[in-house]
């Protein structure tokens, strides 16, 4: 949990940071945004002391980071920032395992963690650990830059825009894995940001700053559903329907699917089992790794088919469970689908996501 | 950075082995230093120096430079490190002037001020050679410092490093490919300006140059001069390969 208390920064006559206070809380992950200038890096930046108040007080897990001596508070904090900083004279095993050092650990143990995180990011550790960060792309050098700041096991991770430098492509792909790891290892996050969609996408809570003082604290949605005044309506912008499908998580949406294997599919036909609420019946080969779709028509008297069966690249079509509505909703148009299969990470079908629910999901904005 | 891949590994070390062999023999063999000066200068009478052998001379040539230039690296990136601190950043400009200031005396100035402080001899070459090889390594020093992304020291001091570490782990790691070839040429310099110590009597190669000169000895003005080019050549070798051995392509940044 970090605290701030009336906490004021000011650079000569500049108030960066005007009396502000707000809580984070355990395990969730809380973003500063707002326009250049609000404030929102400075915040950051008074938690692990790189700066310190002008007034207040900021307390991290119950104690004033004042009682901590910088170097001891920094390296009990993961930070991320956008230029990564890793150091280009040493190997990637070595960057990983830097706080580690600072922190005294046996080389051994070290080597260890820095293939652990390696494969917790997704990188394989036998052709990565040895690299330099020269030979890295933007993608995984972003990636190793957060192992590192998971290295030494940190309650608290500072990130600030750590995705800014990304391409869009790899900056959602980027953000995906964050929350993957992040529903894993429930950390206490404190993630800086200019970016909206970001915003929705990552945080539990959303801190909106504008001048130094904070404008609104408040869920995704409410914020998007309730803006505070004009300020906040206007930097969510017209669009905020469609933004506050980023909120849901398909997870939550997730509608039963109708799957079958290839080779039961005229079995299935003929016996009039080939239904489906959609209107789209998954077929999958028999290992249950989707292989195409048949769209029916509804009627259960197992009439011929008018649609032929079409094969589907599972990716191209299907979406992750940890999607948002918005992303559906984007795959459903794109398709021309009445639904998208929701797949795992082997093709294998969750469950389907159906454009009907999204818009009553819509709907009770409208109505709110 | 790659050594070119088409000529094989033994051809970087052709030309400093034949180096090496010609200095070799020619410092240490009284014979063939006899033929090879007599063959160039048929008509000169005293072709060797008999005073002292010109082994002895290069022992002290080395020992001038090898003193003044492990002082000057020192005090060089101590005192470039200090400039590019916070703490010592109002004395960037005037550190950097006055370095500048120094390689414009010529060398045999700063021995004729040197001596009456510091007396004929050793002392006042080793302090003039100290001086005149400082630049080059704090030049270096700063521009290696500078050249740091300060992103770099920032995110390091983000993840707890203290300010010792972040100078030791981050910063003069990244910058000592920069600050090594700031010590090679002045090393390399330096042996060439250390022949001036003979002018005060500090012994080194230059004595058998300031000899040849008083007498009108081409031979031994040759005799010194060439050794001293091949000691600067084998010394510029050595380094070359240090740095080589020290910072593989991977420093790349």
């Amino acid at each position: 949990m970090i605290e701030f208390e009336n906490v004021i920064k000011r650079f000569d006559t500049f108030t960066a940071v005007d009396s502000i206070s707000f809580t984070v809380p355990e395990g969730e992950v809380t973003v500063l945004i707002g326009p250049s200038g609000c404030g929102k890096t400075t915040s950051l930046r008074l938690i692990n002391r790189m700066i310190e108040p002008t007034g207040g007080y900021i307390r991290v897990q119950g104690r004033p980071v004042k009682s901590f001596r910088p170097e001891e508070l920094r390296r009990g904090i993961g930070y991320v920032i956008q230029s990564v900083g890793l150091l280009p004279h040493m190997s990637v095993r070595d960057n990983i395992g830097i706080v580690p050092r600072l922190l005294r650990w046996e080389k051994e143990r070290r080597h260890r963690r820095a293939d652990e995180l390696l494969q917790m990011i997704g990188l394989d550790p036998e052709t990565y650990r040895d690299k330099y960060p020269h030979q890295l792309s933007g993608g995984e050098a972003q990636r190793i830059g957060v192992a590192r700041a998971l290295a030494a096991n940190p309650p608290i991770l500072l990130m600030d825009e750590p995705f800014g430098a990304v391409d869009p492509l790899n900056r959602e792909v980027l953000q995906k894995e964050f929350l993957k790891l992040q529903r894993k290892l429930k950390k206490t996050v404190i993630f800086v940001t200019h970016d909206l969609d970001e915003a929705i996408r990552l945080g539990d809570q959303i801190i909106l700053m504008q001048a130094g003082a904070i404008v609104q604290h408040d869920t995704p949605e409410r914020i998007l559903a309730e803006p505070a005044n004009q300020f906040v309506r206007d930097f969510v912008g017209t669009d905020r329907a469609l933004k506050r499908l980023s909120c849901f998580s398909v997870e939550d949406y997730l509608q039963e699917a109708m799957t079958v294997p290839e080779s039961e599919l005229r079995q299935a036909r003929r016996s009039g089992k080939l239904v489906s609420g959609s209107g789209i019946v998954w077929v999958t080969d028999h290992d249950g790794v989707l292989q195409a779709m048949q769209r029916v028509t509804g009627n259960p008297e197992g009439e011929p088919l008018s649609e032929p069966l079409s094969r589907i690249v599972p990716a191209e079509v299907g979406i992750n469970s940890y999607s948002t509505l918005r992303d559906a909703l984007s795959r459903i148009l794109g398709q021309g689908l009445p639904a998208v299969p929701v797949i795992d990470d082997s093709d294998h079908v969750l469950g389907e996501i159906r454009l009907a629910d999204i818009e009553e999901v819509n709907q009770s904005e409208l109505t709110r | 950075m790659k050594e070119s891949s088409n000529s094989p590994p033994w051809r970087s070390y052709l030309v400093p082995a034949v180096v090496i062999v010609l200095f070799v023999l020619f410092v240490f063999d009284h014979e063939i230093q006899r033929a090879v000066l007599h063959a160039l200068f048929p008509n000169t009478r005293e072709i060797i120096y008999g005073r002292i052998p010109l082994s002895s001379l290069v022992v002290e040539h080395l020992v001038l430079v090898g003193l003044s230039s492990t002082m000057a690296t020192l005090v060089g990136i101590v005192l470039g490190v200090f400039v590019t601190r916070p703490a010592g950043r109002d004395f960037l400009h005037i550190v950097r002037d006055l370095s500048s200031l120094a390689q414009t005396f010529p060398p045999v100035a700063v021995l004729a001020l040197a001596v009456p402080a510091l007396g004929y001899g050793f002392e006042p070459t080793v302090a003039a050679l100290f001086i005149y090889s400082i630049l080059p390594v704090l030049n270096n020093t700063i521009s290696g410092m500078e050249a740091i992304p300060p992103d770099l020291t920032e995110s390091s001091r983000g993840i707890g490093m203290t300010r010792w570490q972040v100078l030791f782990l981050s910063e003069l790691p990244l910058a000592a490919r920069v600050i090594a070839a700031g010590v090679r040429t002045s090393v390399v310099i330096n042996v060439g300006t250390a022949t001036i110590g003979a002018v005060v009597g500090a012994g080194g190669l230059g004595v058998v140059i300031i000899a040849g000169l008083v007498r009108n000895n081409t031979a031994f003005v040759f005799s010194g001069a060439v050794t001293a080019a091949l000691l600067a050549l084998l010394v510029d070798w050595v380094f070359s390969r240090a740095e080589r051995l020290f910072f593989s392509p991977r420093l790349r940044t």
